[in-house]
């Protein structure tokens, strides 16, 4: 590998909105006026308070209802993992497995990603950083997906209103686990992946 | 900057802190960071320049999903019909008001906004003008843009149609089309615009 210099060791540091090298004494961008930071400030624990947070919510998120069905007058609530298997039973394998991804697998996956890569710019070695890298920009780009159950339940019960026949409303986890999603990627957003490389320059 | 001269311009790369000299590009050319292989620019001036038809398909097809019917449903003879802002507006009926707010903002606000400092972004890059307000459409575009959730909100439309389909007759409205749309020349728009590109000339043009 060759010898780099990494931007803040020049005394300089990027614009993260326009991308100009500014000096890090400075605090605003003089191009487009965002505020900068050689690094994010108290990236990690910032990250892991957020983490932290979204792991709490996740638990009502997963056992309060999400959706309530009326149908002929009688209720059912359903949780998310609850209209998971009521979809596998009826037979639509892709869409209990899309759901079962983004409202199951990539949560908690997010927040494990984030809990090590958090780990590893504190402590850590023996991994690569090319491989953090790549974690953190897998935690980056399926943020957003976990939404689809929240969309799904304001779909269904924006259409579905029958009267007593048949009427969808909303249940408490669907706030809970929208606040879950959306912690999750603040977490993500305020993590700087800039650490990992500097925690790898250390080890050199 | 007079024609022939190569003037490389130099940045950190915002994931690993690299000094890196970014050369001028041609259309489809790409720099990546040495070290990390994030995207560091891609494309140049004339590339940005083409996000102005993308952003006036998309500009078009915004208000056309909120006027037309997104879905129905049918049961027992009796029907029910929602368009996009019902989506959200019925939560908020419901008594979810955060939630509907939320929603809201992601599907409708925030994708509007975008598209907005889209069209004012690329009708400056094509009319080599300054116009007002373009710094802080820029930093909304290149800060906020993740936050817009038009494509995984059309998934989501995707996965009730499968959740109620063998419960009574579902049709899929105008709107649906329009907002497919919508969000495909989003993504297209926003893809033209290079956040090195767009303030380098941003800059030139302020001066």
């Amino acid at each position: 590998m060759i010898a780099v210099e990494s931007a803040a060791a020049s005394g300089l540091t990027s614009c993260h909105t326009c991308y100009q090298l500014v000096s890090t004494q400075s605090h605003r961008c003089p191009r487009c006026h965002s505020s900068v930071h050689a690094r994010i400030s108290n990236s990690v624990q910032r990250t892991m308070a957020l983490v932290a947070t979204a792991a709490l919510l996740y638990i009502p998120a997963m056992t309060l209802p999400i959706m309530r069905t009326v149908s002929l007058g009688t209720p059912m609530d359903s949780t998310v993992v609850g209209g998971v298997v009521v979809l596998w039973h009826m037979g639509s394998y892709p869409i209990a497995a899309i759901i079962f991804v983004a409202s199951v697998f990539v949560p908690v996956g997010k927040l494990i990603a984030l809990t090590v890569l958090c780990w590893f710019v504190t402590y850590g070695k023996g991994v690569t950083p090319q491989q953090q890298t790549v974690l953190y920009r897998i935690t980056e780009l399926v943020g957003k997906w976990s939404m689809i159950d929240v969309f799904v339940v304001s779909i269904l019960v924006a259409l579905i209103k029958l009267g007593d026949v048949l009427s969808f409303y909303p249940g408490v986890a669907a706030l809970t686990f929208a606040c879950v999603v959306i912690i999750t990627m603040v977490a993500a957003e305020l993590f700087d992946p800039r650490l990992i490389w500097d925690k790898a320059a250390q080890h050199e | 900057m007079p024609p022939g001269e190569i003037k490389n311009t130099k940045v950190a790369c915002v994931e690993c802190d690299l000094l890196v000299d970014v050369p001028p590009l041609e259309v489809r050319q790409r720099s990546l960071c040495p070290r990390c292989g994030h995207v560091l620019s891609y494309g140049n001036l004339e590339r940005a320049r083409h996000a102005l038809p993308y952003g006036i398909c998309a500009a078009v097809m915004l208000p056309l999903s909120l006027l037309f019917p997104f879905m129905s449903f049918a049961r027992s003879g009796i029907e029910n019909e929602v368009n996009l802002v019902q989506t959200a507006w019925t939560l908020y009926l419901d008594g979810s008001v955060f939630l509907s707010g939320l929603i809201f903002s992601f599907i409708i606000t925030l994708p509007a906004c975008v598209v907005a400092a889209i069209l004012l972004i690329s009708f400056a890059l094509n009319l080599n003008r300054n116009l007002p307000l373009l710094r802080p459409a820029a930093r909304f575009i290149f800060s906020v843009s993740n936050w817009s959730m038009v494509e995984v909100f059309i998934i989501g439309v995707l996965v009730s149609l499968v959740k109620i389909a063998h419960m009574a007759s579902v049709e899929l409205g105008l709107s649906l089309w329009t907002y497919l749309a919508f969000a495909i020349f989003t993504v297209a728009a926003l893809a033209k615009l290079d956040k090195l590109v767009v303030w380098q000339q941003m800059e030139k043009l302020a001066t």
